[in-house]
């Protein structure tokens, strides 16, 4: 069973294209939304088990220069039609 | 994943657009009244058999989530708000009707009075007449794309219709109004089914119930096919009389004489190799593709209803290849390959306007305590919004919005969810770009 998460992010003027390549090297995140409004990127990760969730983000996304600012939301569960 | 979903709705296309012509002959030595009559009354009673026994299975053998037989067809009572209000028992029987009506007249067109390519006029008129309307109702963006689309596809009529007048086989055409009344008939009624096979609505306990077991959507789909397919023959059946007995064209009277003349060999025309290509292969087994594709859609790329807009085209396309090559119609090849060459243009122009004309957002909600189980439903429910995830952090519901313009978006959150009990804050987020890294 998967861990599904969302890490909104704000991002420094001029390092939207870099932030962007070195989030798609991580494994572990499987889709990158580029967006308008409060937060410049969403990265949608998945993960094995809640510690796996912070080791890449302490050791690999909260590494990254250009993000000024994160905020992570767990994935409970999914609605769909 | 995708490109396997994508694939599906291409071969449902392939075989919707050769299996007719492999079995022309069953339309040229039988009635076609009596042919489209098996064909979908037969492929009506086996996907009903279908759904009963998946549905079977599921309840009985799966350890899924139960689909009561009960809620099942407790919809079917149900006013679909979606179309007129009307039950849904009758809303399947009109769209039945208006499908049998349609195919009669386009195959009674393509096989017998005039010829494939020209039927595809009807066709090709019905997806102007769409995306009219969509422009007109439902607001969609008019880009540089469709409009480039939609006059390919006037260019294709012209040099169709042109090379048809001068098809010395076609006195039909070249002779009478009635053939024209005909193509545009049968352009208004795709027209008006394909509108109206898209306002079905899912009722809040299916919502729920899908939600716990995602093959409620597979097994509700083949009723609503099975029922479409059987319900329409019950208006149709009068239709017919009242024909026979006041009879208006003359073509359309013989072809009911000749359906009457052919009951008696009901059984012989049905197990004809060419009426069961035409049940299995042309009818049941693409249709059976379409629905596993739809359920297993990802809700991050284009939606299933654009793709099969984009790709619709296939059909008419390999009709004509096929109605050339197979049945020898008459097509000068080099107008033939203009033909093909445009058509093919206009996929990709359709293609670029549906990429760029969705206009995808995250909405972020943040809930008055208690309402966390409710409201997710009642967020589904509502159009535009394809998946909602409920979130542990500052917010407490994700939603993935697509709609066919900002102002879709406007209404979807000024109107609806604002208008709903228990919400405390709404962060909109527009989607720029998807990448996908690793799937």
């Amino acid at each position: 069973m998967t861990i599904k998460a969302l890490i909104f992010c704000k991002i420094s003027h001029k390092s939207m294209l870099e932030v962007l390549n070195k989030l798609k090297e991580i494994p572990e995140i499987k889709k990158l939304f580029s967006l308008t409004g409060d937060y410049d990127i969403c990265a949608e990760i998945e993960v094995i088990e809640i510690n796996e969730l912070y080791n890449s983000f302490v050791k690999k996304i909260d590494l990254i220069e250009g993000i000024i600012n994160t905020n992570t939301h767990v994935v409970m569960k999914e609605f769909v039609k | 994943m995708q490109n396997k979903h994508i694939l599906n709705i291409i071969l449902a296309n392939l075989l919707w657009s050769i299996v007719p012509i492999l079995a022309s002959d069953l339309f040229k030595t039988q009635s076609i009244i009596m042919v489209i009559f098996q064909r979908f009354l037969i492929s009506g009673i086996i996907l009903f058999i279908i759904t009963i026994i998946l549905t079977l299975y599921n309840n009985k053998i799966s350890e899924k989530e139960k689909i009561p037989f009960s809620q099942l067809f407790n919809h079917l009572l149900k006013k679909n708000e979606g179309f007129f209000g009307l039950k849904y028992y009758i809303y399947f029987l009109l769209l039945g009707f208006l499908g049998i009506i349609l195919h009669i007249l386009g195959y009674f067109f393509a096989l017998k009075l005039a010829s494939i390519s020209f039927a595809l006029v009807g066709f090709q008129l019905s997806i102007i007449i769409i995306a009219f309307y969509e422009h007109g109702v439902r607001l969609e963006r008019l880009d540089i794309f469709k409009a480039l689309y939609l006059l390919i596809l006037i260019f294709c009529i012209i040099i169709i219709s042109y090379i048809k007048f001068q098809d010395p086989s076609q006195t039909f055409i070249n002779s009478s109004f009635v053939g024209w009344f005909y193509i545009i008939l049968f352009a208004v009624c795709v027209s008006f089914l394909h509108i109206g096979i898209s306002k079905d609505t899912y009722k809040t306990k299916e919502v729920d119930l899908l939600n716990r077991n995602s093959d409620y959507k597979i097994i509700r789909m083949l009723l609503k096919l099975s029922l479409v397919f059987i319900l329409g023959f019950i208006p149709f059946i009068p239709f017919l009389i009242i024909i026979y007995f006041f009879p208006l064209e003359s073509h359309l009277y013989n072809e009911i004489i000749l359906f009457v003349s052919d009951l008696p060999n009901f059984i012989n025309i049905l197990f004809d190799w060419r009426m069961i290509l035409l049940i299995v292969f042309s009818t049941i087994i693409p249709y059976l593709l379409m629905f596993i594709s739809n359920a297993n859609w990802s809700q991050y790329n284009l939606t299933y209803s654009q793709w099969m807009s984009i790709l619709t085209i296939i059909e008419p396309i390999l009709s004509l290849v096929f109605g050339y090559i197979i049945i020898g119609e008459y097509f000068p090849l080099e107008y033939l390959i203009i033909v093909l060459f445009l058509l093919v243009i206009s996929i990709l122009f359709r293609y670029a306007h549906e990429a760029r004309s969705k206009v995808n957002a995250y909405i972020l909600l943040r809930l008055k305590q208690g309402l966390l189980n409710s409201i997710p439903i009642k967020l589904l429910k509502l159009d535009g919004v394809c998946c909602v995830q409920s979130l542990i952090g500052t917010y407490d519901l994700l939603l993935n919005i697509k709609t066919n313009s900002i102002k879709d978006i406007y209404k979807l959150i000024n109107k609806e969810i604002r208008q709903l009990e228990g919400i405390d804050k709404i962060e909109i987020l527009f989607i720029n770009k998807i990448n996908k890294v690793n799937q």
